[in-house]
């Protein structure tokens, strides 16, 4: 968006919403790699002549997508709607627009939400101290209400496993699959993923599953958990692949022996997921599931790295990816030795 | 062979030329263009310990997989080793994912020795923060 697009933005709101509505301040915000975000303060008025003020961020489309699997703005908007009515602390909704003469690509527009989403800042800062030692419990609440969200036929379009394939059994063969179409022949990887293949757990129950659930993706202010954030990897899956994931000590920020997110140890988190579903945790699968974490990522770093080495999207901070792949590869690997079937 | 500066020199010249005013005014201007060229310090920095280290990472890389794959005698040429090498992994991955090399014991001591040669040019900082930091629960 552009700030001399602000008086047609401000004329569709008020059209589609039947109120005059002025956007009178607008700061672009420090966003994820694959979207346009906007902080918005607009102005309502109603017809009996008072005005109320709003504090919203806009979400729009970018040119280049990160992943053809990430979602459409339309089908962020309805899920996150769906998490809002099941509870989950997520920004409400106000509009989605897929009129593209009004800004030039899809957005949607949703309640600001207070706190900072920057992983250094949340795991670092002083001020945070109070809310760092209450997220662990928070996250794990959170997570345990996504994870029970109902997955009607509005949401068929979420990417899920294929039939007659566990949601592990489908992440491996199409790691594989990534590996082959990149021609890349690393023995790590292979002795990871065939490692996971010999010492398949047993599956769950298909759940709602955020995807890119960790420290980065959700706000933090001084009482904790604001909101959850980044909505757009959502699928259906394995939830103890999102019980390994915020493990990974990619996501710890450097506190690199807080196992959980580099907050807590993990049975802190795990222990209050347990007790906010009802339900009991086996560890030694939520270890599988941070490996794959690992693996999926590190795999990742190559498809990143290829992106520029194929002349699609050249850049220096995608070519550094491809030299990162080995921290996931040896990190995986010290898991793998910590388990109990070396 | 060349004159000087030879490449590391060359190298270092260049990360004073961005590490210098260049950063500088990126931070003050363009925070995209600054954490770019914070990558771009980084980056090269991975080039220099790779030119350090390479002939000795490839010697030992031939050693470690000649006890699992019977390599014969090492090429002269880092060229010529680097291909032999890449053929035989090849190989190696095609049998590890058939299942061939499961009850292989010495299978993950290659990898890891391999991982870590890799991570001490990649990122020697946080090989050392894993051999430091208290243990992970």
């Amino acid at each position: 968006m552009e700030l001399e697009q602000i008086p047609q933005l401000s004329e569709y709101l008020s059209h589609s919403s039947g109120q005059k509505i002025t956007i009178q301040d607008a700061k672009p915000l420090a966003g994820g790699a694959s979207r346009d975000s906007w902080y918005l303060r607009a102005e309502i008025s109603e017809p009996d002549g008072t005005k109320q003020e709003a504090h919203w961020v806009l979400r729009q489309d970018l040119p280049t997508q990160m992943t053809e699997t990430a979602l459409t703005r339309r089908q962020e908007y309805l899920l996150m709607s769906l998490a809002h009515k099941a509870g989950v602390k997520v920004a409400a909704m106000r509009f989605l627009c897929e009129d593209h003469g009004v800004l030039g690509s899809d957005f949607l527009i949703m309640d600001y939400m207070p706190g900072v989403s920057i992983g250094s800042k949340v795991i670092r800062d002083e001020a945070l101290a109070a809310a760092r030692a209450v997220l662990p419990e928070q996250l794990a609440q959170e997570l345990a209400k996504i994870h029970q969200m109902e997955i009607g036929p509005e949401l068929s379009f979420l990417r899920k496993p294929q039939p007659g394939l566990s949601p592990a059994e489908q992440t491996i063969s199409h790691m594989r699959g990534v590996l082959d179409q990149l021609r890349v022949r690393n023995p790590v990887w292979e002795f990871l993923l065939r490692w996971c293949e010999r010492y398949l757990p047993e599956e769950s129950p298909l759940s709602f599953i955020h995807g890119d659930y960790r420290i980065g993706n959700i706000l933090v202010d001084k009482s904790g958990l604001s909101a959850v954030i980044d909505w757009e990897f959502a699928h259906i899956g394995d939830f103890y692949e999102e019980l390994g994931y915020i493990c990974m000590r990619d996501w710890r920020f450097g506190k690199g022996h807080l196992r959980f997110a580099g907050l807590s140890d993990r049975d802190q988190f795990l222990k209050a997921y347990e007790s906010a579903r009802g339900i009991s945790v086996n560890r030694e699968k939520v270890d599988w599931w941070e490996l794959m974490g690992n693996i999926r990522w590190g795999i990742i770093c190559h498809s990143q790295a290829d992106r520029h080495l194929s002349g699609a999207d050249p850049s220096v901070e995608l070519a550094s990816l491809g030299r990162r792949s080995v921290e996931m590869q040896y990190e995986a690997l010290c898991l793998v030795q910590r388990m109990k079937q070396i | 062979m060349y004159d000087k500066p030879d490449a590391q020199q060359l190298i270092e010249a260049v990360n004073q030329h961005l590490e210098g005013e260049l950063l500088t005014l990126a931070k003050a201007t363009n925070p995209k263009l600054y954490f770019q060229t914070l990558v771009a310090i980084h980056v090269l920095k991975i080039v220099a310990r790779e030119i350090e280290s390479v002939d000795a990472d490839l010697e030992a890389e031939w050693q470690d997989l000649d006890r699992l794959m019977n390599m014969g005698k090492m090429p002269h040429t880092n060229q010529k080793i680097l291909s032999a090498l890449t053929i035989q992994k090849d190989q190696l991955c095609q049998q590890i994912r058939s299942g061939e090399r499961d009850q292989d014991a010495g299978l993950f001591a290659y990898l890891e020795a391999s991982c870590l040669r890799q991570l001490k040019v990649a990122n020697p900082r946080l090989l050392e923060t894993m051999k430091n930091e208290p243990p992970v629960l």
